[in-house]
């Protein structure tokens, strides 16, 4: 039966440095995941997942349990996103002030391709990544966290450090930006084969 | 339709998306979902895009990220070449020298003689001073080495020891040291008349192959300017000769 983090995080912490490459295993995928998600290159993603597990090694001390293990590395790997953000200056978009219309924010697309034409190319994923881009910086975290890793709006809002109603604001943001850039690409709303919202 | 304020409120709705409501939430939604079309719509558009974000996936590359410890023993560095056969040589040699005198049975006493190196096998064998003994030997008294009566009864014993081996006994030719010297000045001469017309012959050599390849440049470079030379005179021809053509047909022109 395998471990759980909170076991491994203890053994860990006792130097058992198997253990916490059984944690890196684990999570290394999903923390690549969002790294690449928000940042949306490849290699710098892996620097950034490479990164999270080498300063929560170092850190692992000062980790309380508090928090799930696997919040606390989301935590490391989206400030790492942020300064890499910050660094490069990769933010598509600024933030919206208050009041701003989030559709005039996204920018116009010059060629619109028909459906036909992204199916036959299967790039449906990249029309998507090239939505994902044009969101601001906080929708797309919210998004990513959300949709991908099935966070729950309150620990978007504890690893966000933001108030509960303010998730809610930019997964919504967020995905109607999300219809408009794909609405633009020739991309219908899929009704068929959208998620049906599950009770929690 | 006129809005509510559920209209208004796109969080309830979001919670709705998401399944992150109560029970009574919920039921207050999907009532004013069953009466409000535009809600309704946005909802499904909404989940339309969530179905295509699935289809957003990263690149399946292989990560393999792994803590290891830094503080592994830094590989041993490796004694420089020379130094290691430096002691293996000079322990050789000295193993040689030991084996030489062994072989040789040098023998060194001091007594009133002066300081003497005998080597061979045979009784009475011819002795030799060491090179470079000293000259003073005239000036040590015989009779003042206490050592004198030791190195006469050792010698005693061995002339004694000597005479009563067998006569089939190989007995090995005398080989003093000056023999020695003699012998090894020779090798070295032969040795350095060796290395010399060695290396006259590569310089030989070399000045040759200089010599060839300096003619095999200056050929070429020749052969160069030809084709350079002819390449422009043809250009030059043919110019003129256009030029030429074209004084002919401006003059009948005119």
């Amino acid at each position: 039966m395998a471990s759980s983090d909170e076991e491994l995080v203890a053994r860990s912490k006792g130097g058992d440095l198997d253990s916490f490459n059984q944690l890196v295993v684990r999570w290394e995928r999903p923390i690549y995941a969002l790294a690449y998600r928000v940042i949306g290159r490849e290699e710098d993603a892996r620097d950034v997942c490479q990164e999270t597990f080498l300063r929560a090694f170092r850190a692992l001390s000062g980790f309380k349990g508090q928090a799930k293990f696997s919040s606390w590395l989301y935590r490391i790997a989206l400030n790492l996103c942020r300064d890499w953000m910050r660094r490069e200056r990769r933010a598509p978009v600024a933030q919206a002030p208050e009041g701003v219309d989030l559709f005039d924010l996204a920018p116009e697309r010059g060629e619109v391709e028909t459906v036909e034409e992204l199916v036959s190319r299967r790039q449906l994923g990249r029309a998507v990544a090239k939505a994902m881009a044009a969101l601001p910086d906080e929708q797309r975290t919210a998004v990513v966290l959300k949709e991908y890793h099935e966070l729950t709006f309150q620990e978007i809002a504890d690893l966000l450090e933001c108030p509960l109603s303010t998730v809610k604001t930019r997964l919504y943001q967020g995905l109607s930006v999300l219809r408009r850039q794909l609405e633009q690409a020739g991309i219908q709303s899929a009704r068929g084969d959208a998620r049906a919202p599950q009770t929690r | 339709m006129t809005k509510t304020p559920m209209c208004e409120d796109k969080s309830v709705l979001v919670a709705y998306l998401y399944g992150e409501c109560t029970a009574e939430e919920r039921q207050a939604i999907e009532a004013h979902l069953a009466d409000c079309p535009a809600c309704r719509h946005e909802l499904e558009s909404l989940q339309g895009v969530r179905g295509h974000l699935a289809e957003w996936s990263p690149p399946d590359e292989v990560l393999g990220f792994r803590v290891v410890r830094g503080d592994a023993a830094p590989a041993a560095v490796p004694r420089a070449w020379w130094r290691a056969q430096g002691w293996g040589l000079a322990a050789a040699a000295v193993l040689l020298l030991a084996v030489a005198a062994a072989i040789a049975r040098v023998e060194i006493r001091y007594d009133q003689q002066g300081f003497v190196v005998r080597t061979g096998w045979g009784a009475g064998g011819p002795t030799a001073e060491v090179a470079g003994a000293p000259a003073a030997p005239a000036a040590v008294t015989p009779t003042a080495a206490p050592w004198n009566d030791d190195l006469r009864a050792l010698e005693a014993r061995l002339r004694g020891d000597l005479a009563a081996r067998p006569a089939s006994d190989p007995v090995r030719p005398a080989a003093d040291g000056a023999e020695l010297l003699r012998q090894v000045h020779a090798l070295i001469d032969a040795s350095e008349a060796r290395q010399q017309r060695e290396l006259a012959l590569r310089v030989s050599q070399l000045v040759g192959d200089v010599g060839q390849q300096r003619r095999s440049d200056w050929l070429r470079i020749q052969q160069g300017f030809g084709r350079l030379e002819n390449l422009t005179g043809a250009g030059v021809a043919q110019q003129r000769q256009m030029l030429d053509y074209v004084l002919r047909v401006s003059g009948r022109e005119r």
